[in-house]
């Protein structure tokens, strides 16, 4: 009535709405890292367990030194091999996904995302009974996989997967049959077809899905504990049982390596997003 | 052409190798729960009574109790959170954006950084471990999906019937209430779903800022099996995991139902924009 005929697309003024969720990322996200990354600069004092903040890197050579450095190393190239893995195998299977008739690929669909709505703790340790001495992988190959640095990968290998296909199958179901079809026309065969039009075409969310395998994965410390034994440790580990009481330090340390290797990953997927969309 | 059946037929058979992987240890849990002696990899006769001691576990029922809460109030606050900010967001692309990188921040972080940092904060800020941080540091976590999830319907609303109401002289709470908030409810309800699933499973956060009498189901199971496995918690799993797909199929039936079929789970419509008009 008095409002005026005129469209104005901010009647519904609801901006300010927006405050709750940015107070709670502020609150429970910054700060909380801002913390760690401030206490990575300092020492705990051995007798009190105080930590004091002298500007000193001493957590970032504890992190290199022989106690440390295997577990940084086994973390970062767990996280690889994982990633490596998921392109490997969920590559494929997000294709299959993408050409299979709806009706099956609806069953499939439902039959990938399942499992991540059952509790990752338990499907983690589900793989204690594959893989235990007597049970069916050790019957068969005679490989002892439990609480080996092989079996915290088969369980990171089967954790992550999931994560992966999904982004892929949307970005693989996006790319354009006629683009496939054009190609076809001028002759590329099969696998010519797959290398240079349909996986580059897939490549952004192919690389959203390898970034969020990666990241997520460097984090981990269930799968290790369950199926390592303790005797496979990885950066989540000491991060998560040590990093927030008296080694605060270290785990400041362990959360800025960790922050630090995902700013690279972040960057080489907006490389890649950009790269293909000046291609497209 | 035969090149492209061959080529599919190996794509198919990873798809297939990789559901298999995916189920055979749930069913080998489930079956080792109904053996005599769960923990020996042979079959010694028939028995329910892991699932008895389960039942009867006075410590399982308690975390049972802290899980469902925690659950519960969790989903029910994100929810409140991340719609209004994904309401906040439907006309400007400047608040879109930033509600979907702040979003996209949070998913993509591990959780053992963030329920790490906070450990270590809270003694410093003199705030008691227990409950009520963990239902926070939880909303924090499911708001985003909800972000994700509500922000993308928003995205794809169709405008006209709303301003068509305004232009009427509609009270704008009228129309938030009747024809916005009405639009975004499938995707209200999927990601409400999904944040009662995410938030029944997580263990980082809960293990982390737990007091001592605040333990959930994930964090019971994944200190017993650190322990040492006892028989029942084979039973416990299967019990698990029975809660899980009862969750994800009623979530599936509800968004179907809600949004008449059309997207499955993710309730995002991103993917076919031009069915806002048809719809």
């Amino acid at each position: 009535m008095q409002r005026g005929a005129a469209h104005d697309a901010t009647r519904l003024r609801l901006g300010p709405l927006a405050i709750p969720d940015w107070v709670l990322v502020g609150l429970l996200f910054l700060v909380p890292i801002t913390f760690m990354l401030y206490r990575s600069f300092g020492r705990s004092d051995p007798i009190t367990l105080d930590v004091q903040v002298t500007g000193t890197i001493q957590s970032y050579r504890t992190l290199w030194s022989p106690t440390y450095r295997p577990v940084l190393i086994r973390s970062l190239v767990l996280s690889a091999l994982t990633v490596a893995m998921c392109l490997l195998l969920g590559t494929p299977a997000a294709l299959a996904l993408s050409r299979i008739s709806p009706r099956r690929r609806q069953l499939m669909l439902l039959l990938v995302m399942l499992p991540s709505f059952v509790s990752f703790t338990v499907r983690i340790f589900a793989w204690q009974g594959i893989l235990a001495t007597g049970g069916p992988i050790q019957s068969l190959t005679g490989a002892r996989l439990l609480f080996s640095p092989e079996g915290v990968f088969i369980g990171m290998i089967t954790a992550y997967v999931p994560l992966f296909v999904l982004p892929a199958y949307v970005a693989l179901s996006r790319v354009s049959t006629s683009f496939i079809e054009a190609s076809a026309d001028l002759g590329a065969r099969h696998w010519r077809q797959m290398a240079s039009v349909t996986l580059p075409l897939a490549a952004p969310g192919i690389a959203t899905g390898a970034v969020l395998v990666g990241v997520l994965s460097a984090g981990e410390f269930i799968v290790p504990r369950l199926l390592g034994g303790g005797k496979v440790l990885l950066l989540g580990n000491i991060l998560s049982e040590r990093g927030a009481g008296r080694d605060q330090p270290l785990g400041g340390a362990i959360t800025a390596i960790m922050l630090f290797s995902f700013a690279v990953a972040g960057f080489a997927m907006l490389f890649v997003r950009r790269r293909n969309a000046r291609h497209a | 052409m035969p090149a492209m059946r061959k080529r599919g037929r190996i794509a198919n058979g990873v798809l297939i190798g990789l559901v298999v992987t995916l189920y055979a240890p749930i069913l080998f849990l489930i079956i080792a729960s109904f053996n005599r002696n769960p923990l020996s990899t042979n079959w010694q006769g028939f028995t329910t009574k892991w699932y008895s001691a389960a039942f009867d576990d006075p410590a399982l029922r308690q975390a049972t109790g802290v899980s469902v809460r925690l659950a519960l109030s969790a989903s029910i606050l994100a929810l409140l959170i991340g719609t209004a900010a994904a309401l906040a967001a439907r006309r400007s692309k400047w608040l879109s954006r930033c509600n979907a990188v702040l979003a996209t921040a949070r998913v993509a972080t591990p959780e053992v950084i963030i329920a790490t940092g906070l450990a270590a904060i809270l003694p410093a800020a003199h705030i008691a471990f227990g409950f009520r941080p963990m239902v926070i540091a939880h909303v924090a976590y499911l708001a985003a999906y909800v972000t994700l999830i509500v922000g993308a319907r928003a995205a794809g609303a169709d405008k006209a019937l709303e301003e068509a109401a305004l232009d009427l002289g509609a009270h704008r709470w009228r129309v938030l209430r009747d024809i916005v908030l009405p639009d975004l409810m499938p995707a209200i309800v999927s990601s409400g779903l999904l944040a009662l699933a995410f938030s029944f499973d997580d263990v980082a956060l809960s293990l982390a800022l737990r007091g001592t009498k605040d333990t959930t189901v994930p964090v019971y199971v994944f200190s017993a099996v650190q322990r040492r496995v006892t028989p029942s918690i084979h039973a416990i799993g299967a019990l698990v995991i029975a809660v899980g797909v009862i969750t994800f199929l009623a979530a599936a039936a509800i968004n179907r139902a809600v949004s008449g079929g059309e997207v499955a789970a993710t309730g995002s419509r991103v993917r076919q924009p031009d069915q806002s008009v048809v719809r």
